[in-house]
């Protein structure tokens, strides 16, 4: 199970455009950035694609100038053990 | 939760941490990263306070040989031990006090657990522990210093009426209401973080510090006269002499409280009302008289 | 909530992205930034107690995003206590109740079944049926008979947080509609014991002075109030005064130390039930040393006495029941001044102080500032007075202190009965939803107050019935017996906070043949324990209207849409109204009388009678500021609702001391304290000068007198002085039983938890009950701080943990536990016990024993 966050740079005032186009992808969230021009973003596997031909995927969106990984966490299933209880 | 899905706990978290930093480390800023936590390595962080009758941090992570055992027998779960990657020195014991703050058990088992002395053994007593020092941090944000009532520390505080108290002031702004004010003293405070966690604030405006970082210190030079005064049980040098003074009839002076005092006169005339719609004042009116002899 | 692997990592990922980008992440930015553009404030009055602050709501897309004390209303002036703080949370409870849901089996009602979501059209079927069962039942048993026997199998328990106008609709349609006078609020256990007191006393409900009292008392005086925590704002008032006024003292009497203590003066841990016995020494000093008021007794006081062994309201087979002489009676015998001096003469300072526990000394400063001339007392009581089974009593041992000094209804000299819900005044006691009562002081079992009620009602005579009805102890009991069939509880959680819930609450509730519905916003207890409950729109979900404790009317708007089909009390009340016709409900002859009325719904007849209908609604309700606001009551029935409701209700009190302002003048004024008369609020009454009333009633008075004129008719015009011995309580500690119980709440939560409890923050501060004790106790016993024990009483058992050093410190051989907590009922353990004259129960004395669980 693979889990990324990249930063994609944006033109600011398309910003707004990619973040709706990002978030429809499966498995893709953005976090913030957007006034910036520089999208933080998580992508997941989903059962469709792996992450990575996910993150391929970004360049052929429009008003995306680059997308660079910045994290990656590859390893057993991250299903929903409970590491700590907050209240 | 019982030990065997503790231990489990600490393994699992330890192997995927360890698998996130591998990975992480190929990226060249988490790399830096690595280097920065062993820089500080014996510099807790200010909000991780450590188990009661834990010794001066530099003595207690020479004395402490991360066994884990008062983490196994704290019955509250609240204790955690510090990982690789933590700001905290790995296998060390800690506290987060707004998640999980110490129950302050009578019998202080985490204490009787600690096979090298790095938790005190002789503190005994709980009351006398001092894991760190509350500080009511935001005085902007604590809804007690507007005047609300909340005083939720106040009340969670196990050290009842002594660590934290209220002080009452007039409230100005309404005029007729009072301000309970909390006001946390070190003296009895031992730094639970029971009133961290209860605290009703998105972020809690009262938080437990380790006490060197919570606590100024008074010039070395300078004693509180008054303090120094009630210690010793009376006057250091010789007591000052009785004054009197020149005054018309019916005003006294007092020295050591109100300073000039106006006597009422010895009948107390009732203040009438002040939104009262008649002239004189009813309660003359209705003559009490004490009886009729 | 618990942290995932996944969302750990996930977290690391997103910071260490936003690092290296150099992003603030948006969460705090757009939090900020949603707050002031666009977001309609109005005034509200809080929801929980019967301080009655007021709020102002800020609402944003039909939802309340943000909150603040109101700084322009005199009770609170901005503030709030910390349940105030998070009044918007209430109505977001992640388990809201969306729709009608109805315990089912295989598709048809069945008491043994399990909840399932129905309609409001299906939920109304199953009652009608139900409701008409019973009906027919009741009017088969009642053929014959007079009208002031009549009995009913139909009952509503109602509320003190109900607003006014749905106490109103609920009124008519019982005792108006199905006749029957089987209603009672929650306030029974609450407030029960305070109005009859102030009936014996002085003819009419409510206290004579105010919360400016606060400000010019120079003594104050707690009598089994916990104000510290129940009553906060006003705490903060007292406690100003306290700092700012030179010689003010604060004494405080409870069971057991609790946060008033912390600013008393003059600080007493009595014995319970030995309040009696204090407060007849202290009118026993007064006489003794000639302090009493000579020229105001001969003028406004009469002396009476009361009979005594009157029982402990318990079911009459009980052996305690048995012995009573003169169970449940109250009929008052005038005597002599020297009778009275001479029934408290056995209360010396040594018996008091021997029975009390209270040290001589202590007593004897309390007695004194009573018996001073020339200091103001005001004496503050709650749930310690009036939750009592001698609660009348004691209320009146109070006032006989007070009267004899002429200590009352002047500005500082005030006995003031505190309540404990936002509308127990305003709701159930002025609109009278109790089974003995009509509005404004009326009572059914007089036939010229039903007259009133029914001319206004437009009703044929005799409609009313005369008996009166089953008040909330005996509901519970007659459920279980079988004599009430259908049972409908609004607004309140009395499965909860009833007393002796095993073998009373439960076995009725649960009876076969009983339907149980429960209208709630919440899941709660009741809700779980009924047949049926009904999904129900909240506090601002409305347009509401409560009565705090110094008779202050407050008003609200809607702000916002209830939840999915959750409706008001009001709407549930008058919808169910348009099921049954006149000739379902009556018997011929009454219908008779009014044969207009044939074929007509109670809807019809009660609420479209050409009063309640009376003002057009135009779509929405507008302010002054021209902001708009729902009203789906008023858009649903067509017309303005809550006005015609108020106006018609409020043509009860008009003229007959029990005034209210028009209606629209309460939705600009922060509150007005009634009487009001010619647009004056009334501060205190039975005062010339203060109270227009006392001129009216009592043209000849010197200027400034007193006039007590409820009792004109009755005596004159004079406050009764009511002698009454102690006698003990029901149930008192014994061998094998070691320990009083007493209950009550905490700051954090609000009576039985359904709302603060689902404040998160609130939660947190204080999740669970925990049984506050003795620390020596707690070591005779071998329990330990924050572990847990079991607490059992002759009824039952509950579990939770020891606390010996918390706010409340009890003496030896007393604990304390609060009844907020849904997952530790303390009212398994408490006794059915009630003052006989009141029905209020007593839950703060009942036998224990305790041990390591």
């Amino acid at each position: 199970m693979n889990l990324c966050s990249l930063i994609v740079h944006t033109r600011p005032e398309k910003g707004q455009q990619v973040e709706e186009r990002l978030n429809q992808i499966p498995g893709v969230e953005v976090h913030g950035g957007v006034d910036e021009g520089k999208l933080i973003v998580t992508v997941e596997d989903t059962e469709d694609a792996p992450a990575s031909d996910t993150m391929m995927s970004f360049n052929d969106i429009e008003g995306v100038i680059s997308a660079t990984l910045i994290y990656h966490y590859g390893g057993d299933d991250l299903n929903e053990e409970v590491i700590r209880e907050l209240n | 939760m019982a030990e065997a899905d503790r231990k489990q706990k600490g393994t699992t978290r330890r192997q995927f941490l360890s698998t996130t930093l591998k990975t992480a480390c190929s990226v060249s800023l988490m790399g830096i990263g690595l280097g920065f936590y062993a820089q500080r390595a014996n510099a807790l962080p200010p909000l991780a306070i450590r188990p009661p009758g834990a010794l001066p941090e530099e003595d207690f992570l020479s004395a402490c040989i991360r066994c884990g055992l008062c983490v196994r027998d704290c019955p509250y779960d609240i204790l955690f031990l510090g990982q690789l990657g933590d700001d905290i020195p790995t296998g060390s014991p800690y506290f987060i006090a707004r998640t999980g703050p110490c129950e302050m058990c009578e019998d202080i088992p985490c204490v009787a657990a600690c096979p090298t002395n790095a938790l005190d053994h002789s503190l005994t007593d709980i009351n006398d522990a001092r894991m760190g020092l509350a500080v009511v941090i935001d005085q902007e944000n604590c809804i007690a210093f507007q005047g609300l009532r909340c005083e939720v520390c106040f009340n969670v505080c196990p050290i009842r009426g002594k660590a934290i108290t209220l002080d009452y002031q007039h409230n100005p702004r309404s005029g007729k209401h009072a301000l309970f004010i909390p006001v946390v003293h070190s003296e009895a405070c031992t730094g639970c973080g029971l009133c961290e966690k209860a605290c009703i604030l998105e972020k809690a405006a009262i938080k437990v510090l380790p006490i060197d970082i919570a606590k100024g210190e008074l010039g070395h030079h300078y004693r509180f006269g008054w303090k120094e005064k009630e210690k010793a049980g009376k006057a250091l040098v010789t007591p000052d002499v009785k004054h009197q003074y020149n005054l018309p009839e019916g005003v006294r002076y007092d020295l050591q409280g109100k300073g000039l005092i106006i006597e009422k006169k010895a009948e107390a005339p009732h203040a009438p009302p002040q939104d009262s719609p008649f002239s004189s004042n009813p309660l003359d009116t209705l003559n009490r008289k004490k009886g009729d002899d | 909530m618990s942290l995932t692997r996944r969302d750990f990592i996930k977290s690391n990922a997103i910071a260490a992205a936003a690092a290296t980008a150099g992003v603030t992440l948006p969460a705090s930015k757009t939090a900020l930034a949603a707050e002031d553009t666009d977001v309609r404030w109005d005034k509200a009055a809080c929801r929980y107690c019967g301080t009655g602050c007021s709020v102002l709501i800020g609402t944003k897309n039909g939802k309340v995003v943000a909150s603040q004390g109101d700084p322009d209303a005199p009770v609170n002036k901005g503030l709030n206590c910390i349940k105030g703080y998070f009044l918007p949370k209430i109505l977001y409870g992640q388990d809201r109740l969306t729709q009608p849901l109805l315990r089912k089996k295989n598709g048809k009602y069945d008491k043994n079944g399990d909840f399932e979501p129905v309609s409001w059209d299906e939920a109304f079927d199953v009652m009608k049926e139900k409701w008409m069962a019973a009906i027919k039942k009741g009017m088969e048993e009642n053929k014959g008979k007079p009208v002031d026997k009549l009995t009913s199998r139909v009952a509503m328990f109602g509320s003190g947080q109900w607003t006014v106008w749905e106490g109103y609709a609920a009124s008519k349609l019982y005792k108006g509609g199905f006749r029957s006078n089987n209603l009672d609020p929650n306030a029974r256990h609450c407030m029960a014991s305070a109005v009859g007191a102030f009936i014996r006393g002085f003819g009419i409900d409510e206290p004579m002075g105010c919360y400016d009292d606060l400000e010019h008392a120079d003594v104050f005086v707690l009598w089994g109030s916990n104000m510290a925590e129940m009553h906060p704002i006003l705490w903060s008032r007292l406690t100003d005064t306290r700092l700012t006024k030179p010689g003010c003292e604060v004494h405080v009497l409870s069971t057991y130390k609790h946060r008033c203590f912390e600013l008393a003066d003059n600080g007493m841990v009595f014995v319970p039930q030995t309040d009696l016995a204090i407060l007849n020494f202290i009118a026993n000093y007064i006489i003794q040393n000639k302090a009493y008021n000579k020229e105001f007794i001969e003028k406004h006081v009469q002396f009476n006495k009361t009979p005594t062994d009157i029982g402990y309201g318990l079911r009459p087979e009980d052996p305690r029941e048995k012995k009573a002489k003169n169970r449940s009676k109250g009929k008052l015998t005038k005597i002599t001044f020297e009778e009275y001096a001479k029934s408290v003469e056995p209360y010396t300072l040594e018996k008091a102080s021997k029975m009390s526990g209270v040290p001589k000394d202590k007593l004897l400063r309390l007695a004194k500032v009573y018996a001073d001339p020339n200091k103001k007392v005001s004496s503050y009581w709650t749930m310690g007075f009036n939750q009592h089974t001698r609660g009348v009593w004691v209320n009146g041992l109070l006032y006989n202190v007070h009267l004899l000094m002429g200590k009352i209804s002047e500005p500082g000299n005030s006995p003031f009965s505190l309540t404990g819900q936002p509308s127990a005044c305003g709701t159930a006691r002025e609109v009278g939803t109790f089974a003995h009562r009509l509005p404004a002081d009326l009572v059914v079992k007089k036939k010229a107050h039903r007259d009133i009620a029914e001319k206004i009602w437009k009703l044929p005579e005799g409609t009313i019935p005369g008996k009166v009805g089953y008040h909330a102890v005996l509901m519970h009991r007659m459920l279980k017996d079988g004599k009430l069939d259908c049972y409908w509880q609004m607004c309140n959680n009395n499965m909860q906070a009833a007393a002796n819930m095993n073998n009373e609450s439960y076995p009725g509730w649960r009876n076969p043949n009983a339907f149980i519905v429960v209208s709630d916003p919440y899941p709660t207890v009741s809700a779980q324990a009924a047949d049926l409950i009904l999904p129900t729109a909240m506090w601002i979900e409305k347009e509401g209207a409560y009565g705090n404790a110094e008779r202050r009317t407050q008003f609200w708007r809607q702000q916002v849409k209830a939840p999915g089909e959750a409706k008001s009390d009001l709407w549930q009340i008058m919808e169910f109204a348009k099921r049954f016709k006149a000739e379902e409900v009556w018997p011929e002859e009454l219908l008779a009388k009014k044969p207009e009325y044939k074929g007509k719904t109670l809807y019809e007849i009660l609420y479209e009678n050409g009063q309640v209908n009376q003002f057009p609604f135009e779509g929405k309700i507008t302010d002054d500021r021209g902001n708009e606001y729902d009203n789906d009551e008023s858009a649903h029935f067509g017309y303005y609702v809550q006005k015609g409701l108020f106006e018609e209700y409020a043509s009860f009190g008009r003229g007959h001391a029990h005034d209210l302002a028009p209606f629209d003048m309460y939705h600009k004024a922060r509150g007005l304290r009634w009487p009001v008369v010619d647009g004056k609020e009334t501060l205190w009454r039975f005062r010339e000068g203060y109270d227009p009333y006392v001129a009216k009633y009592n043209p000849d008075g010197k200027k400034g007198d007193v006039f007590f004129y409820g009792n004109k008719k009755k005596n004159g015009g004079r406050a009764n002085i009511i002698t009454a011995p102690y006698e003990p309580p029901a149930e008192s500690p014994d061998k094998e039983y070691p320990l009083w119980l007493c209950t009550g709440r905490v700051l954090e939560h609000w009576h039985s938890g359904s709302m603060t409890r689902r404040v998160p923050e609130l939660y947190r501060a204080v999740p669970d009950a925990v049984v506050y004790m003795n620390k020596k106790d707690a070591r005779k016993f071998k329990l330990r701080n924050g572990r847990m024990a079991k607490i059992q009483s002759r009824r039952g058992e509950i579990i939770c943990k020891v606390e010996t050093r918390g706010r409340n410190q009890p003496p030896e051989g007393l604990i304390f536990v609060p009844w907020f907590d849904a997952g530790r009922l303390v009212n398994k353990l408490t006794l059915d016990a009630t003052d006989p004259l009141s029905k209020e129960t007593d839950y703060k004395k009942c036998a224990v024993k305790i041990s390591k669980a």
